[in-house]
């Protein structure tokens, strides 16, 4: 009777250990998921408040008062990582329509790495880059609602 | 006297097992109603969540990472949070609750089918 219980007192530990365990991961994800949601929320609005100094125009219209602008179609906008269609390039930039036909500012530096699906291993250049090409996007997000493009893959099509 | 008592409560015995297989074949049945109508959301929540990831572009990134795992052990922390944030966590859970529910109700329905028939 007496050799049980150190057995029980054990299984107790273990099943506290789980149970703080599990908290531990919840938390855990619960945190990046705060994280996550804020930094998106961030960027949307960066977007939304650079909209007309970026693309020449509020997306409300001119007469429209800034608090009733509306909000970018679909979800909030992410601002680690994208993928869409180039539609204007300007020097060091170019501008993509992306998901939900919202339309992105994505920063290109000397760092960048631009890299083609078709060929891995040569790198290319921004010059490299058309309209109409396909493009998915690691960076993060700067203070005026752009990306600042860390890695490119050019793809033949989405 | 001992013989009458006893055939009495072997009838109560019957009685009491009739009684017994008969809930747990009602249960039986409504557990059965009940996973074949989550299995038939199945189909549309597996739908929402397939056309909920190739909306989110994540499909793209994890290309991106396969075929060049050079770059992304280099920007790893902004490769993981453009995944993270184009997770589709909505279409994500209602399929992980109704995949749950499904399995939790089938479950029930076999551990009272082998119940009745063990009976």
């Amino acid at each position: 009777m007496e050799e049980n219980k150190p057995i029980k007192q054990n299984d107790v530990a273990l099943k506290v250990i789980k149970i703080i365990l599990v908290i531990i991961i919840f938390l855990i994800i619960f945190r990046l998921g705060v994280f996550v949601g804020e930094t998106k929320a961030r960027f949307s609005f960066r977007w939304l408040e650079n909209y007309q100094k970026n693309f020449a125009g509020p997306r409300g219209g001119f007469i429209n008062d800034w608090q009733k602008l509306p909000f970018p179609p679909g979800d909030i906008l992410e601002a680690h990582g994208t993928f869409g269609k180039i539609i204007k390039i300007n020097g060091g930039d170019f501008v993509i329509e992306g998901k939900g036909n919202v339309e992105r500012i994505i920063k290109v530096s000397e760092n960048t790495i631009i890299r083609s699906f078709r060929n891995m291993e040569s790198s290319l250049k921004i010059s490299d880059l058309k309209v109409g090409d396909y493009v998915v996007i690691i960076g993060s997000a700067n203070e005026e609602g752009q990306i600042d493009a860390q890695f490119i893959r050019v793809l033949n099509s989405l | 006297m001992a013989k009458d008592f006893q055939q009495l409560l072997s009838k109560i015995l019957v009685a009491i097992k009739k009684q017994e297989i008969r809930q747990r074949k009602q249960k039986m049945l409504g557990f059965l109603i009940l996973s074949v109508l989550i299995a038939f959301t199945l189909p549309f929540t597996s739908q929402i969540l397939i056309s909920q990831i190739n909306n989110s572009g994540i499909k793209y990134f994890l290309e991106a990472i396969v075929n060049d795992f050079h770059s992304f052990l280099s920007f790893w922390q902004e490769f993981m949070l453009a995944i993270l944030e184009s997770l589709p966590i909505i279409a994500i859970l209602i399929f992980t609750i109704s995949l749950e529910a499904f399995i939790f109700t089938f479950r029930l329905f076999l551990r009272e089918k082998t119940f009745t028939f063990k009976i």
